[in-house]
């Protein structure tokens, strides 16, 4: 990993194309500010791993699953 | 003031077959192109992929949460092509319990947001508000007469 020493209100430059600024720090919390084009996709690490792990659970899904599916939520209307 | 996303059950039969999300869906980058299967009996319908074997169950987050609201920032209306008269619509991927017992989970973080308009669309990532990947797949109480 490149590791770059920033200060407050610095920033860096990646590809020319997207910059990311310092814009606040407290305790242990940085503030980052992000300009990029529209087409980047910018995204809390987190959140992002959340969303990627439910998809790939939600690929398993089986043929017959739809019917079970209809099944339950038949049941959870009444 | 960017559209409003329309429930996907409310449009449904003017919804395209087949939609292109130009950077896929997240953990699937490299596949872009779906189509939704036939309208089968009730809520949920198969969002197929061309040409690789891989399928989402999916259905109309409303029918889950009457108030659900996404909000679309500049990144996703350019991604979609979208303006303020464009015809936007969203479903949410279902999983299925890894134990029997438990109930079905819907991922309302992560809707797939459809423009009908141009057949181009996305996963967002809702990164604020109060929805969740693993919201219990129950019908909303029916209000009392």
């Amino acid at each position: 990993m490149l590791v770059l020493t920033r200060k407050l209100g610095e920033s860096i430059t990646i590809d020319d194309r997207i910059r990311v600024t310092v814009v606040a720090i407290k305790g242990q919390q940085v503030k980052l500010g992000v300009e990029a084009p529209p087409e980047t996709r910018v995204y809390r690490q987190e959140v992002y791993d959340r969303i990627l792990e439910e998809n790939r659970r939600a690929a398993a899904a089986q043929p017959g699953d739809l019917a079970a599916l209809r099944a339950w939520w038949q049941r959870s209307q009444r | 003031m960017p559209a409003q996303l329309v429930p996907f059950a409310r449009v449904e039969p003017a919804v395209p077959a087949v939609w292109h999300f130009p950077a896929g869906i997240l953990g699937f980058p490299e596949v872009k192109a779906y189509r939704f299967l036939a309208a089968a009996p009730g809520p949920f319908r198969w969002l197929q992929a061309h040409e690789v074997p891989l399928a989402f169950v999916v259905v109309d987050p409303w029918l889950v949460v009457p108030d659900y609201h996404v909000a679309l920032d500049a990144s996703a209306l350019h991604t979609l092509n979208a303006h303020a008269e464009s015809t936007l619509t969203a479903v949410a991927i279902v999983t299925l319990p890894s134990q029997p017992a438990d109930p079905p989970t819907v991922n309302l973080q992560g809707p797939l947001v459809l423009n009908l308009d141009t057949g181009l669309a996305m996963q967002l990532v809702l990164a604020h508000g109060p929805y969740h990947t693993r919201h219990p797949l129950v019908a909303p109480p029916v209000p009392a007469p």
